[in-house]
Order: C-alpha cells, then sequence, then structure tokens
C-alpha cells in the first residue's frame, strides 16, 4: 500500500520515463503516438468524454484502461493527460483505479502519486535533455514557454511547470479567469511570499489589463510589487517583472511573473 | 603499422579496409578487433551507440505498428457495445456486478461503489464503459494468439 505522507521518487518516476523512450527509441517525443505506446504498455485509451474529472486510470490485473477530459482538439492538454495516467500505470501498480483532478495535473508537491504521475509524463514529453538547457540559458518569458508547448504538443500549463522546474530565476506561473486567481504555481518560496486562490487581480497588474486585450502577450513590464504581494511580511523587499497573455479558448490569462531582488535588473 | 597520430584520413580508411579484407579476422578477439579498429581511429563506441539506437528505434516503431493495428481492431469490434451502454437506463445496477468482478479485493470494491454513488450518470456511463472495455480486453487477449 502506497504511505500517502511519503516523499514523491522523483528520479524513479524520470527513470521510467527514460526507460520507456529508450525501449522504443523515440528520437524527439513529439513523435510519440501515446496511444498506440499505451497500448503496447497493456493500457487501452479509451475515447469518449469525461465530465467530472481530468483523467481516470481503471486497472485489472495486467489491463489497464485510461479515460481522458480533454478532446481531440486539445490536443497538448490531451497527450499531458494520457501520459500522466500512463504514469500511475507504470509507478503505482497497487493501486486498482485512480481519479484525476485538473489539480493533480498540476501537483508536484501534495500527493507522492500525483507528483511522480506529472514528472514521469512531463520526462516522457519535455525530456530534460532537451528542454534543461534552453530554459536554464534563456530569460523565461511566455514566448520561451509557448515555443516548448508548441514543439512538444504539450498544454501551455505543463509547459510552463517544465519551464518553472529548469529556469534559474524565481518564477511564479499564475492563471486567473474572471480577473480572479485560479491557481498559482511557485518556482520555490525563495522570497516567503504566496498568492491566495479566488483574490481580484489587482489594477495596476498587466493580467487584469490583459483580459481586456488591452495587454498584449508581447509586452514584459516591471509592476509594482503590490500589484502581486500586497500582504507580504514587513520588511520582504523585491521586483516583480510580469508577462500576461489572454487565452481567448479557455477564457484564462496566464501569467508569469518573474522575481528578483529589489537591486537587480530583472 | 603508422603512427595513429599521424595518419590521414585516406591511410585510416585504408587500414580500415585493410583490417576487414585480413584473412585471420575470425581469429581475433573483441578486445584485440577494437584496438585495430581504434588504431584505424574509428570510434566503435560510438557505432555501437547508433547501431543500439537505431536497432531500438526500428523495434520501437515495428511495435508500436503493431500495437496501432490491434487497438484499432479492437475499438472496431466493440462499436457495439459502446452503444449498447450509451442506451442503457439502470446504470448503478449495472455497475455493481462488474465493480464486484472487476475489484476482487472486497475493501477495493467497496469504497469503489461508494465513490460510484455520488457519481453523475455521465460519469457512471463511461465508467461501465470502460469497465466492460477491460472485460473484453480480456477474452480478446485469451482469444488470441500470442506472437
Amino acid at each position: 500500500m502506497t504511505d500517502p505522507l511519503r516523499k514523491p521518487d522523483f528520479a524513479s518516476a524520470e527513470g521510467a520515463a527514460f526507460r520507456i523512450s529508450k525501449q522504443y527509441g523515440f528520437l524527439h517525443p513529439a513523435e510519440i503516438r501515446l496511444e498506440d505506446l499505451a497500448w503496447d504498455r497493456g493500457v487501452t485509451v479509451s475515447n469518449g468524454l469525461l465530465i467530472g474529472s481530468e483523467g481516470r486510470l481503471i486497472r485489472k490485473g495486467d489491463r489497464g484502461m485510461i479515460r481522458v477530459r480533454a478532446s481531440e482538439n486539445q490536443l497538448g492538454r490531451r497527450r499531458f493527460s494520457i501520459a500522466h495516467e500512463l504514469g500511475h500505470w507504470e509507478l503505482h501498480e497497487e493501486t486498482q483505479w485512480i481519479i484525476c483532478s485538473s489539480e493533480n495535473l498540476r501537483d508536484y508537491k501534495t500527493s507522492p502519486l500525483e507528483a511522480e504521475a506529472n514528472t514521469f509524463a512531463a520526462e516522457l514529453l519535455m525530456p530534460g535533455h532537451l528542454v534543461r538547457e534552453r530554459c536554464e540559458k534563456s530569460t523565461p518569458s511566455l514566448e520561451l514557454l509557448k515555443s516548448i508547448a508548441d514543439e512538444f504538443r504539450v498544454s501551455l500549463t505543463a509547459a510552463g511547470i517544465r519551464l518553472l522546474h529548469f529556469t534559474r530565476q524565481e518564477c511564479i506561473l499564475v492563471a486567473s479567469r474572471d480577473r480572479i486567481i485560479s491557481w498559482w504555481i511557485p518556482k520555490t518560496d525563495r522570497f516567503g511570499v504566496w498568492l491566495r486562490r479566488g483574490d481580484s487581480l489587482s489594477e495596476q497588474s498587466l493580467a487584469y489589463h490583459a483580459f481586456d486585450g488591452s495587454v498584449g502577450a508581447d509586452e514584459v513590464e516591471d509592476v509594482p510589487t503590490d500589484a502581486w504581494f500586497p500582504n507580504r511580511p514587513a520588511g520582504i523587499e523585491f521586483g516583480v517583472s510580469e508577462q500576461s497573455m489572454f487565452l481567448p479558448r479557455f477564457g484564462v490569462v496566464l501569467t508569469l511573473l518573474t522575481l528578483g531582488d529589489a537591486d537587480d535588473d530583472n | 603499422m603508422p603512427n595513429p597520430e599521424n595518419t590521414p584520413a585516406t591511410d585510416a580508411v585504408k587500414l580500415l579496409s585493410e583490417f576487414l579484407h585480413e584473412p585471420d579476422f575470425d581469429q581475433l578477439s573483441a578486445d584485440e578487433i577494437r584496438v585495430r579498429l581504434k588504431e584505424a581511429h574509428v570510434d566503435i563506441e560510438e557505432v555501437q551507440r547508433r547501431f543500439k539506437a537505431a536497432l531500438a528505434q526500428a523495434g520501437g516503431r515495428v511495435a508500436l505498428a503493431a500495437a496501432q493495428q490491434r487497438r484499432e481492431a479492437f475499438m472496431a469490434k466493440i462499436a457495439d457495445l459502446k452503444n449498447q451502454i450509451a442506451g442503457g437506463t439502470e446504470l448503478r445496477e449495472h455497475l455493481r456486478p462488474l465493480v464486484e468482478r472487476l475489484f476482487a479485493d472486497s475493501a477495493t470494491a467497496a469504497v469503489a461503489w461508494r465513490n460510484f454513488e455520488k457519481a453523475t450518470d455521465d460519469d457512471l456511463r463511461s465508467m461501465i464503459e470502460d469497465m466492460s472495455l477491460l472485460e473484453e480486453l480480456e477474452k480478446d487477449d485469451r482469444s488470441t494468439p500470442q506472437t
């Protein structure tokens, strides 16, 4: 039985994805046909929409069934969801059925099972040896995030979390809907600050104005720290550089915040 | 044997050619072959690495092509079954025996059943569909000779 309090075994999850890539001789993950790969591993990806969750895996012996919510026209999201459930299949033999929410697909910290499945999916679809260097050497940006998503055929969220993982700068990825924060993911908690799900966006933020199209995705601006962190602990000062883009298909604004020491040039 | 440091590329090719046509080739051990290739400036490890990668790639393509064929055949076969499930009305009644058959462990079945009771009809329908497909897959596996 899996201990829900254990620490995630990231190395095993990455190793499992690496071994599969090597076994099948994938030159680039964009070429992976996940439905066929899953079938060859014993899992069928069932067609048809899922309503109450993002992905589901049912296991019976050496056969499994994956169903994901994302449809064919949400290719990146669908691919990451399938790879995530395949991660559960490869890594968590003891689980007979798993139902995953959209939060689970962003979780690299809270649940060891979900963190491992996400790490597996990220390594399978965006292998470290192809992504790490460009994230480490480039300034983190939404353009970089989008180029990773396009090249590796994954969702912007999955690409963004991979960017956070490898970039050397302190960044936070934020998604907002109707000018309200839906979720946020920090690279680390170096500055000891946080955002709150459900909080309204400040008018001082670019994200606020991205909803009405008055701010373009290519604009990067230093914004007042209070625009995002009005309730930070006293004495903590840092600079905030913001880039936001509206995703009309989802009605969401995706924001990349880069935090730097107050005297840094972000 | 010329000094490898001063051997031009054409000489390296000549050395390799001589090596390949040597009559006692079969007599050489693997280590001797490695030494001779190294003298001829042939990086055998790189060749091996590329060979293994090409072999894995070819094997992977064959495996996935076969997987695609079997998957599509199975999906076509079960289309009718999916339609039957979609038309069913007594979803929870349909689900209970499936849960009991699928989860041999009664504790897991009980947990699963509790969750299904809260699920929407659409999700129950897709759950029944997936469980039925799993059973069909098992039958399919039993009836398909292993290659």
